[in-house]
């Protein structure tokens, strides 16, 4: 049943873009619903009682007023607390039940990347004792400033971006996240922030000339406090409730003008354009627009240096086009670069199952495979999904841009990877790289059909808790298999974990009380953890207990 | 000079005009604040020429708030400054400003900028529990004088922060209304939000949630309805700090028949608030569909993928839950033709604005000249081509309707149906404005049709440093010409304010001769509006 296993995968994955957002809290329920497979099914009717708790703040410890309180899957309505941010549900059926808060500027501890030793169990147990709870919100924290010019006077209307740092499938990512504008004195803020990590970026703004004979000057876009890229950018690491105060001086240089002949522009183009620094983010300086008639782009003024520059149309159809060079500026206006638009890159993919490789059409129609492509260029990190259902002839992965990929196979069946080829290319053992304008081979899936079964628990623990099952194969860009599984208290009727259907070989078996913000793609980061090996003999069916581990802080 | 045509030139500037700077002219003055005159020092002040010349450039002021560009062209410049994010051409007013003119026996090196100091509107919106509440929004209206005309606009609108915060800055002297409303983050009726689309009435769960719950749209200082509204006059400087509290109350739900859906469509309700002045106030319904008790104009249409129908706007007074008979919409329309000789320029339309609120409503025309213009709210509206070159209405025959001294009233469920025959011929007006032979900068420039079909279109410009001005959209016919200083403020599209100026006026008969040239003597309406003292203008003379 893998098909469980993905969709946990899936829900804990996103589960904190989610409570980024929303300010959901209490980990999963209130944006996926009741994660498949934790709570038991319920059994007839049980008594009811009467469910009661408190919300409180959870660096004040002071109660939160007018926070809504909803018991997940329950009948009864939800409620916000009262003064005392004390709330209360009659009838709440006896068993575990899932009780989620929200507050416009708090977050749950399950929300924290790194704060692993604070993951709580989101459930509630109800019984016929006293079902009083208590439940702590964090406040977020919020960066603020000013951003003033080359003449110390404020700069109104300047785009101000976090870039938050999170694991992403594992890997760490600086994701944009929240973002502000200046105002007419130049200040801005950037709320409801969870605790993490984050560089700051304030984008460009045009300027005029100082001389009649002199260029345009432009304020050069920074991270903060003063760096031209990302790497050397100060990492800000924010607490809860914490104001963070980040000024921006931004210092002008001579900008150039810049324009470019685009062809090879799709019939009926809506053309986008963008212009990336060297960490391959976007940025602006001023004026720049693309003149669809004469297919050319201007940009008004570009300090000098090297930047990439990219377009994107699409034919009004399902095809989409690109084209992405490196630009340099150098104390000069560039207005002789020519750039052609390609169409991206539709990769086929072929999927031979069992044992009857060359034969799809007639086998393995009830097997369902997810792919995805992922990038392996972290500041251009975007995966390429899709869903094989059935034996179709021939799918593909549509509109790929040119980069380095991995390839993640995961059958939803009793079938298993044996191996994947892009040409000459062992997918398993190496990268699919795609070229700009090239024509793409035929990507071919291999399955077979004796799968090893792994059966991971938990060893119990005091309180019920949830943990997550990582599996990593031998080769060297192998991804990481991850599932959730829940650790018992001894008194707890054991629960019984979904299986892994693995192809034969040899694996790292991990189980972590928290992955949020463990870094488990990266190998190096993992060798510092312990691990069990287990070696899968094609239709083994193997189990292992293992000991949660506590990631270290990070 | 006009703003726009500034602009204009302003977003063509991508060169670098190479000049001669030893051969080149001066322009210098000072930068002084109102009302006080006191130097601006550090203010960044910019020009850029208007025609040949295509670029900006820049300087700071010193500590006396003077300035000075050396080695210029000649040529006409606008003269900016910039300050605090906000903008200010010079004597700036509605969107004419004067341009300096540099050149042989021209003055140019004895500006006095006087630069006003904006007013702004700062505060918060909390609900009921004093909460802050993130992402309300908030309205700002202006009451003013746009086009000699006494309007009341939505200005512009914000968001507030997450402590509830907003802020409208960079404002006008003038009175302005403010409003705020948005969404409990915490009511129960977000599963509802389909009924955007509301293909059938919808079904309410029953019982309904206790945080079935909005907040209705609420006016500065606590009314519920334009009229009880408190206006807010800003003087030049003013910074008003007001405080908005959202109470929520139980939700109302829409949902409609009465409609005949093809295939593929579905109908589409948006829900307006009356504003002031005659207003409409958009509501982001969709995310939204529980709404409060109260007023709204609902307009609705059927939409898919190849055809969108509007099937019109009805006024509906909610106390609760309501079916809204879209069979009962009623549908205002002006459709009609434009004729015309030879070519039609691309996206020629026509333009209907608003008299009362200023909002415009346009529509494209057809390569065949045809256009239809539905769900047109009710209104007196000015009657104009748009981007039509020189061709300007000849003549306008109506059917279902009247159009008279340049305006088309529309009556609810009116179908208006207009035959249009453009034709070529608008022209322009090049003159200068003199008090006896010393040229005046500044001056408001106004040109009277004494046909009155002509309406509200009184090509208007303002004087430049030379005295120099030029009338746009000049149709052919008698005029009487006008210059005003201090004409700020002035409602010059009222007949009984504009009459003892047409007496001192000056009769054209238009077009001109080839190459002519108009001078104007000007007139004086004293102290109205906030210009500074005229003797800190008349050393350009």
């Amino acid at each position: 049943m893998r098909s469980t296993f993905s969709r946990l995968g899936s829900v804990w994955g996103s589960a904190m873009r989610c409570q980024l957002s929303l300010v959901v809290l209490q980990l999963v329920p209130l944006c996926y619903g009741q994660p498949v497979g934790l709570v038991p099914d319920a059994p007839n009717p049980a008594p009811v009682r009467t469910v009661t708790g408190i919300v409180t703040n959870a660096v004040s410890g002071v109660p939160i007023r007018h926070a809504l309180v909803q018991a997940s899957g329950i009948v009864p309505a939800p409620v916000l607390t009262g003064p005392d941010g004390r709330f209360r549900f009659d009838n709440i059926p006896e068993g575990q039940v899932l009780i989620s808060v929200q507050k416009p500027g708090y977050f749950d501890a399950n929300s924290i990347p790194g704060y692993s030793q604070r993951q709580v169990n989101p459930f509630a147990t109800v019984g016929s004792g006293k079902n009083d709870f208590r439940i702590a919100l964090y406040p977020a924290a919020r960066i603020v400033g000013r951003v003033t010019d080359a003449d110390d006077e404020p700069a109104e209307n300047i785009s101000v971006q976090v870039l938050s740092e999170q694991i992403v499938q594992g890997r760490k990512l600086l994701v944009p996240q929240n973002g502000g504008t200046t105002d007419d004195d130049g200040f801005y803020r950037i709320d409801g922030l969870i605790p993490g990590r984050y560089k700051i970026f304030a984008n460009g703004h045009l300027l005029p000339a100082s001389s009649w004979n002199a260029p345009p000057e432009v304020s050069v876009p920074a991270y903060y406090p003063y760096s031209r890229d990302l790497a050397s950018a100060q990492k800000i690491e924010l607490k809860a409730a914490e104001e963070y105060r980040a000024d921006f001086h931004l210092h002008s240089e001579p900008g150039f003008r810049v324009v470019a002949a685009v062809g090879g522009l799709p019939n009926s183009p809506n053309v986008g354009f963008s212009l990336e620094n060297a960490s391959g983010q976007n940025v602006m300086f001023g004026v720049m627009n693309f003149d669809t008639r004469k297919g050319q782009f201007t940009a008004q003024a570009v300090p000098s240096g090297a930047w990439t520059l990219v377009f994107s149309a699409n034919d009004g159809q399902a095809s989409s086009y690109e084209a992405r060079e490196e630009i340099m500026v150098d104390r000069a206006d560039v207005t002789d670069l020519q750039f052609t638009m390609h169409p991206l890159a539709s990769i086929p993919v072929k999927v031979n199952h069992g044992d009857n490789k060359g034969q799809p059409e007639t086998q393995g129609a009830d097997t369902a495979l997810n792919a995805s492509l992922n990038s392996v260029e972290p500041s251009r990190y975007f995966t390429y999904g899709l869903q094989v259902q059935g034996s179709p002839p021939l799918v593909t992965f549509s509109n790929v841009a040119a980069g380095k990929y991995k390839l993640n196979v995961q059958s939803l069946g009793s079938e298993c990877l044996e191996s994947a080829w892009y040409g000459s290319v062992d997918l398993t053992r190496d990268y699919l790289v795609v070229g700009s304008n090239v024509d793409p081979q035929t990507l071919t899936i291999n399955l077979r059909g004796d799968c090893a079964t792994l059966n991971v628990k938990l060893q119990p623990g005091d309180q019920p808790r949830i943990g997550l099952v990582l599996i990593v194969g031998s080769s060297p860009i192998a991804e990481p298999e991850t599932m959730p599984v829940q650790a018992p208290t001894p008194t707890q009727r054991e629960n019984v974990s979904m299986p892994f259907t693995l192809s034969p070989g040899s694996y790292q078996v991990y189980a972590f009380s928290s992955v949020a913000g463990l870094e488990y793609a990266n190998p190096e980061v993992l060798r510092g953890y312990a691990s069990q090996t287990v070696n899968l003999e094609p239709g083994q069916k193997a189990e292992l207990t293992l000991e949660l581990i506590e990631p270290k802080g990070n | 000079m006009s703003i726009l045509r500034a602009l204009l030139v302003l977003a063509a500037c991508s060169g670098y005009a190479i000049c001669q700077p030893a051969a080149g002219f001066k322009m210098a003055g000072h930068v002084v604040r109102r009302p006080d005159n006191r130097p601006a020092k550090r203010v960044r002040v910019s020009i850029a020429a208007i025609g040949g010349a295509d670029r900006q450039i820049s300087c700071l002021t010193g500590d006396n708030g003077e300035f000075s560009f050396a080695g210029l062209p000649p040529a006409k410049y606008t003269l900016q400054v910039n300050e605090h994010g906000g903008s200010e051409l010079f004597l700036q007013t509605d969107e004419f400003s004067t341009a300096i003119a540099v050149g042989p026996d021209l003055d140019s090196e004895h500006i006095v900028f006087p630069l006003h100091a904006p007013a702004r509107i700062t505060g918060s919106v909390l609900d009921q529990e004093g909460d802050p509440v993130a992402g309300a929004l908030v309205y700002l209206f202006v009451r003013s004088i746009l086009r000699g005309l006494v309007q009341t606009q939505l200005s512009t609108e914000a968001t507030t922060s997450a402590d509830g915060d907003f802020h409208f800055a960079h404002l006008t002297p003038g009175t302005y209304y403010v409003a705020a409303t948005g969404h409990p983050w915490y009511a129960q009726n977000f599963q509802l939000m389909h009924s955007l689309h509301v293909a059938q009435p919808v079904s309410l769960p029953e019982p309904r949630s206790e945080l079935d719950l909005a907040y209705p749209l609420v006016y500065y200082d606590g009314g519920y309805t334009p009229e009880a509204a408190t206006p807010l006059k800003l003087d030049e400087g003013a910074n008003a700090e007001i405080h908005f509290t959202l109470r929520a109350v139980p939700a109302v739900h829409i949902a409609a028949d009465g409609f005949q859906k093809q295939e593929g469509q579905q109908p589409i309700l948006q829900l307006f608030h009356p504003g002031p002045g005659g207003t409409l106030i958009g509501m982001a319904w969709g995310a939204d569909s529980g709404v409060a008790p109260g007023n709204y104009i609902v307009s609705s249409s059927l939409v898919g993928q190849n055809q969108t129908s509007t099937l019109g706007s009805q006024l509906v007074s909610l106390t609760a839950d309501a079916t809204v008979h879209l069979d009962e919409a009623v549908q205002t329309s002006v459709k009609g033709k434009v004729t015309l000789d030879g070519d039609m320029p691309p996206s020629m339309g026509i333009w209907l604005g608003n008299l009362i609120n200023g909002s415009p409503v346009t529509g494209i025309l057809a390569p065949d000249g045809t256009f239809d213009i539905p769900n047109i709210p009710p209104g007196r509206y000015a009657l104009l081509l748009a981007n039509a070159s020189d061709l300007y209405m000849q003549s306008v025959k109506v059917k279902g309707g009247v159009y008279r001294n340049g305006e088309l009233p529309v009556a609810k469920g009116a179908e208006i149906q207009l035959t249009i025959n453009a034709v070529k011929g608008v022209t322009q007006v090049n003159g200068r404005v003199v008090n006896g032979t010393k040229p005046i900068a500044g001056a408001m420039v106004l040109l009277f049709p004494h046909d009155p079909s002509h309406g509200n279109n009184i090509p208007r410009d303002q004087s430049d440093s030379d005295g120099t001005f030029t009338l746009n959209w000049a149709l052919p016919g008698r005029y009487t010409l006008v210059a005003i200083d201090h004409g700020r403020g002035l409602a010059y599209a009222d007949p009984a304010v504009i009459a003892p100026y047409l007496q001192a006026g000056q009769v054209l008969d238009l077009p001109l001769a080839k190459d002519s040239r108009v001078e104007i003597e000007v007139q004086s309406v004293g102290q109205v509006g906030n210009l500074p003292p005229i003797a800190n203008r008349r050393k350009l003379d």
